[in-house]
C-alpha cells in the first residue's frame, strides 16, 4: 500500500479552530508529525493520537532554519515512503508563512507519493479579527520582516503593512531565535523613509489558550526598537496617508464609460438583405 | 474523568463557556483539580505550563527570511556567504 502525506493546520487557539476535515485526517493517520506554538497545544495534540511525534527536535540556536526545516520534510517524507499514511500538523495555517508543509508536499509529489494540504485559521486571519482590520478596506501587505529589509520593496503608505517575525527583524544567519536593538534600529530607519517617527503601529500576539489574552499594544514607531518581542510577535503598521486617486487610470477608464455610453444612444441598425 | 487539555479545549469551544461563572463551573463539573483550576481561572500561563510539566521553549517560527529557489539561483553568480545557502530539496 502506498503512503500519503496531508498538512493539516490546527489553528491558533487550541481546540477552537480546528477544522472537522483535519481532526479526522489525524484520528486516521498512521503517524502523526506535529509543529505546535506552545508546549500545552503539543500535550493537546499528542492527546489526539498515539504516534504523535513533535518536530521540536530539530531546531537549535546557531543552526541555520533552512537546515532545520529540511531535517522536518525529511523525517516526515520518510515515514510516508514506508507506505504510512502521514499527518504533519502546523498550528495556525500549515502553509501560511510556513514552509516545511510546502516543501514536504513538493517532495512527495516528486517522488509520485500522494500529498495535499488542509487550511487552518492563520495569524493573519485572528489579526483581522482582533484587531478589527478589513485587508479590503484599503489593501494589506504582507512580509516576513527580515526578508522585506534584504530586498528592495515598494511600501504603500494608503495600505496596511503586516511585517511577521519581527522578533527575528534582519537575521542573516537564519541561525537566531531573537535579534537585538541594533537589528530593530535598521527596520525603523528603513521604515522612517516612509513613516513619521510618532506613527502609532500596533504589536499583536494572537490568542494561543483560552486563557491567555491577546497582545496588541499601540506604541510610537521609534519605540519598537526598544519594545518587547517574541518569536510570535507581529508588527502591523495601519496606513498613514490617504489614498490618492490615480487621475491617469480614472481618465481612461472615463473615455471607455463615454464611448460606450454614446455606442448605447446610437440607434440600433438592422441589416437589411 | 476529563482532562486538563480536554477542558481547555471545551473552554475554547463552546460558545456557552465564556463568562467566569460558567468556567469556574465546568472546572468543577469536570473535576479539575483545585490548583490547576484557580490557575486557569487567573489566565496564569506559565503555572499552568509548570503545573502541566510541559516544555516551556517552544520554537514557532516555521519560515525564512529567504527563499531556497532563489538562494540556489545565486549561489550561481553571487559570493555571499555559505552560511545562508540552503540543502536543496
Amino acid at each position: 500500500m502506498q503512503g500519503s502525506l496531508v498538512c493539516v493546520g490546527t489553528g491558533m487557539t487550541l481546540g477552537a479552530h480546528i477544522s472537522p476535515i483535519a481532526t479526522s485526517y489525524i484520528a486516521q493517520a498512521d503517524v502523526v508529525f506535529s509543529l505546535m506554538s506552545t508546549g500545552i497545544t503539543e500535550r493537546w495534540l499528542d492527546e489526539m493520537h498515539d504516534d504523535v511525534r513533535s518536530l521540536q527536535c530539530h531546531y537549535k540556536e546557531g543552526k541555520n532554519r533552512n537546515i532545520t526545516y529540511n531535517e522536518m520534510v525529511e523525517a516526515i517524507l520518510t515515514e510516508v515512503r514506508a507506505s504510512k499514511k502521514v499527518v504533519a500538523a502546523f498550528y495556525g495555517h500549515p502553509g501560511v508563512f510556513a514552509c516545511v508543509g510546502h516543501r514536504a508536499i513538493k517532495q512527495a509529489k516528486i517522488e509520485d507519493l500522494p500529498a495535499h494540504m488542509e487550511p487552518g485559521i492563520s495569524a493573519e486571519d485572528c489579526l483581522y479579527a482582533d484587531l478589527a482590520i478589513d485587508p479590503g478596506k484599503t489593501g494589506c501587505i504582507n512580509y516576513e520582516t527580515s526578508q522585506f529589509m534584504f530586498y528592495q520593496r515598494n511600501i504603500d503608505p494608503a495600505a496596511h503593512l503586516i511585517l511577521w517575525q519581527v522578533g527575528l527583524a534582519g537575521d542573516k544567519s537564519l541561525a537566531k531565535f531573537s535579534t537585538g536593538k541594533a537589528y530593530r534600529q535598521v527596520l525603523v530607519d528603513l521604515l522612517l523613509e516612509t513613516y513619521p517617527s510618532d506613527h502609532q503601529v500596533i504589536l499583536y500576539q494572537a490568542k494561543i489558550l483560552p486563557i491567555d489574552t491577546l497582545r496588541a499594544e499601540h506604541i510610537a514607531l521609534t519605540d519598537l526598537i526598544a519594545a518587547e518581542l517574541f518569536m510570535h510577535t507581529t508588527l502591523v503598521i495601519p496606513p498613514s496617508e490617504k489614498m490618492r486617486p490615480n487621475q491617469e487610470v480614472l481618465h481612461k477608464l472615463a473615455v471607455i464609460d463615454k464611448s460606450e455610453l454614446k455606442s448605447k444612444d446610437r440607434p440600433k441598425l438592422r441589416l437589411v438583405l | 474523568m476529563t482532562t486538563v487539555i480536554e477542558t481547555l479545549a471545551q473552554l475554547a469551544s463552546d460558545a456557552s463557556l465564556q463568562t467566569p461563572q460558567a468556567i469556574e463551573q465546568c472546572l468543577i463539573d469536570n473535576g479539575i483539580d483545585e490548583a490547576i483550576s484557580n490557575t486557569i481561572i487567573n489566565k496564569d500561563v506559565i503555572s499552568l505550563e509548570r503545573q502541566l510539566d510541559v516544555c516551556p521553549d517552544i520554537v514557532c517560527t516555521v519560515f525564512p527570511a529567504e527563499d531556497e529557489e532563489k538562494e540556489e539561483k545565486d549561489d550561481d553568480d553571487s559570493t555571499e556567504e555559505t552560511s545562508n545557502r540552503v540543502i536543496g530539496l
